[in-house]
């Protein structure tokens, strides 16, 4: 009895510690939608495995939302943008969209989600909180990319049958511009100052650089890797670095991912992840970044620094897109 | 005779004065036309219903008309319109279908015709300074792209021998490479086989045994009809059937004496296209086609909309371009297409047809891609399959 009274604090901290622990496991960084498992995949920011929260159906491309506490994902087969709550542990709401949506970009007060609608060949926003389209404008056959600006005026759109950039005025809600870009054109990602948009060209081997002051391309930074052919490299994810020195390009069946120097448009290496490498992620701290295999079914760890791969993990079936704490 | 010469000659003045014509006349409308047969036996009602695999199963029309809406905007952005007509020949009187071209002013022409009618319209242009820029869809026949080739006359069907070379590759990448082959009575399963026999030579494979099969009842001919007693022996991984009607090797999987698949014309057969196939864009394409016809998009049906996707493609790069520098862009691989086969695809100069990636497929699935992981070439991975450039029989490129 005496023993149990002295133990009794000790006893309260031990658990007090467990909770803590308990609460700290759900903390993870990495994020990764899985299109066969209509999961997203919850990761350590070193690949272990934490749990799998249930999603719409065959889950793709993700988003922050609610200032870090919420994921939106687009699921291609239920016709929806399913959110999930991190805290929750999981899916809280779904907002309706188009037929089949693939990728979409927020608008910077995170209350308009501008979604690619590939089988109407359209662009259309949704006004999150109300769950109603606001309006739509007509792409090109197969829209895929959509990324909108910082201040929120644009928002551009890749067709991948057209091969072109469609420029979106938020304002007039009208199509604006068309810029040619490169064969089969899916992601984009825009320098931090605002003036070169690169878009990944799959088919094409290629990264469009488009100047988006003059709206054309400036320059297309072709992918050559040694005892490869034009045709093995399909460059899809990409990501520029906060710090917009970096950019990190997924090339496809090459099974590889190029860091580029943003400045000079070169490549500065590759380096070796798995079978045909898709969705790109950066950790916080910008450290670790993290590639998924569409074939392979799994996800690449790599050391920024030293630009080697850490460490394969499983990644579900099909996995399309990684994001991070 | 003599009306008959009369007739060809007004003809050939016809495309003639077509040619001489200022070209901003028409430099921003394009006519394309789909030639198909009016009794085409391979669109009679009892035809479709046996549905054999490979075999078209409707007329080619709806996927021309998805691949022109997907671009027609754009192409409309830089002063171009398309426009897309079919028409029903009777397959014999080639002197009114060029009048029916000419006058319909069609500069891009879609084959969906018998390998001897694409032959005798391919000889009339001929004699034509400038033809038309011709898509063959619907013939597999390596004649087409070897002996009898033209230099405006491109093919987006893969060609036989492509689809040889494909389960070839196959085969010998799973080492499955004894081979009983069985060849049935036409005279086209015959030439089929020659070409078949190409592919299993280029890819090491071994023919245990060669017989030819018929379609009977007759207990008297059981040895060539009885697909046990025609499969029993020698040892072997498969069974190979070339069987260009379709009905014999549809029947023949599960029906073998041993258990071993059944490959060529039935069971895991080559294709251009299969509706499951869910990487690189197909599932939207097909999707779309499926809304559209409520049927499932065929080999025949991908080559339609390649063909006019080809075009629009090349007509989108180069916006002013005309018909010459069209076919030119295309023939010489300087144009790349989207197949959404995975890479870029393109026409192969020395005989015209487009390289690309063929499906390994049975009923529900696709089971893989040629050319499989780890063959090699000099140059182009796709020219593994079909007629590579030293082969080719095509003198006029």
């Amino acid at each position: 009895m005496q023993t149990l009274t002295t133990w009794f604090p000790l006893v309260r901290y031990a658990a007090a510690l467990l909770l803590a622990a308990s609460t700290h496991a759900t903390w993870a960084d990495v994020f990764v939608s899985s299109e066969k498992d209509n999961a997203i995949m919850v990761l350590h920011n070193d690949g272990t495995f934490i749990k799998n929260i249930a999603t719409c159906k065959r889950p793709r491309h993700m988003a922050w939302a609610n200032a870090g506490k919420q994921i939106m994902v687009a699921c291609g087969d239920s016709d929806q943008i399913g959110i999930v709550d991190i805290a929750a542990g999981k899916q809280v709401d779904t907002l309706p969209t188009g037929e089949s949506p693939e990728i979409f970009a927020l608008s910077p007060d995170g209350k308009t989600a501008y979604v690619s609608i590939e089988e109407g060949s359209q662009m259309v926003a949704y006004d999150i909180a109300r769950k109603k389209p606001v309006f739509s404008v007509k792409t090109g056959a197969e829209p895929e990319g959509v990324l909108a600006t910082p201040d929120g005026k644009l928002v551009y759109v890749t067709s991948e049958v057209t091969n072109s950039v469609h420029i979106v005025d938020v304002a007039t809600r009208k199509q604006v511009g068309m810029v040619k870009v490169g064969k089969r054109p899916r992601r984009f990602a825009l320098t931090p100052d605002g003036t070169e948009l690169w878009v990944t060209n799959e088919l094409g081997s290629s990264v469009s650089v488009m100047d988006t002051v003059t709206r054309s391309v400036k320059q297309t930074l072709e992918f050559e890797i040694t005892g490869m052919r034009k045709n093995d490299i399909s460059p899809v994810g990409m990501l520029i670095t906060p710090d917009g020195k970096t950019a990190w390009v997924a090339l496809g069946r090459a099974n590889q991912v190029a860091e580029v120097d943003v400045a000079t448009h070169t490549v500065r290496k590759v380096i070796l992840a798995g079978k045909r490498t898709w969705g790109v992620g950066l950790n916080g701290d910008g450290s670790r970044l993290y590639v998924v295999n569409g074939l392979s079914d799994d996800l690449t760890i790599v050391d920024v620094a030293s630009g080697k791969a850490l460490k394969t993990v499983p990644a579900g079936r099909v996995p399309h897109s990684v994001i991070t704490n | 005779m003599a009306a008959n010469r009369s007739g060809s000659a007004h003809c050939l003045f016809g495309w003639v004065a077509l040619l001489l014509m200022p070209v901003s006349v028409w430099a921003s409308s394009w006519n394309i036309l789909v030639v198909g047969l009016r009794d085409d036996p391979r669109y009679e009602r009892k035809t479709l219903e046996q549905a054999f695999i490979g075999k078209p199963t409707g007329r080619p029309l709806v996927a021309a008309q998805i691949a022109l809406d997907e671009i027609k905007d754009n192409l409309q952005d830089s002063g171009n319109q398309l426009k897309l007509q079919d028409l029903q020949w009777d397959g014999k009187n080639t002197t009114e279908l060029l009048a029916e071209i000419n006058k319909r002013k069609a500069q891009v022409l879609l084959l969906d015709l018998p390998k001897e009618q694409q032959k005798t319209l391919m000889a009339a242009f001929g004699t034509i300074s400038t033809a038309p820029i011709v898509f063959n869809i619907s013939e597999s026949s390596d004649e087409l792209r070897g002996v009898s080739c033209h230099p405006n006359w491109l093919h987006t069907l893969p060609s036989d021998r492509m689809l040889a070379d494909a389960m070839a590759q196959w085969l010998a990448a799973r080492n499955w490479r004894d081979v009983i082959l069985l060849v049935g009575p036409e005279p086209q399963d015959q030439a089929l086989r020659d070409i078949w026999m190409a592919s299993i030579k280029r890819f090491g494979l071994k023919v245990k045994a060669e017989r030819k099969f018929i379609l009977s009842g007759d207990p008297r001919q059981r040895e060539a009809s009885n697909s046990k007693l025609l499969t029993a022996e020698p040892a072997h991984d498969v069974v190979m059937v070339i069987d260009t009607v379709g009905e014999f090797a549809k029947a023949l999987p599960y029906n073998t004496a041993l258990p071993r698949p059944v490959v060529g014309s039935g069971g895991l057969v080559p294709l251009a296209w299969h509706p499951s196939w869910e990487r690189y864009g197909a599932p939207q394409l097909s999707h779309r086609f499926q809304k559209l016809t409520n049927k499932q998009m065929a080999s025949q049906d991908w080559a339609s909309w390649m063909a006019v996707k080809s075009f629009a493609t090349a007509l989108d790069e180069e916006p002013k371009a005309n018909l010459a520098q069209l076919l030119h862009n295309l023939r010489s691989s300087k144009t790349t297409l989207d197949g959404f086969k995975g890479t870029a695809l393109s026409f192969r100069p020395w005989d015209g047809q487009l390289r690309q990636g063929i499906f390994m497929a049975h009923g529900q699935a696709v089971a893989g891609m040629a050319p499989v992981e780890g063959v090699l070439h000099p140059k182009e991975i796709l020219d593994t399959l079909g007629a590579d450039e030293p082969e080719s029989l095509c003198k006029r490129r």
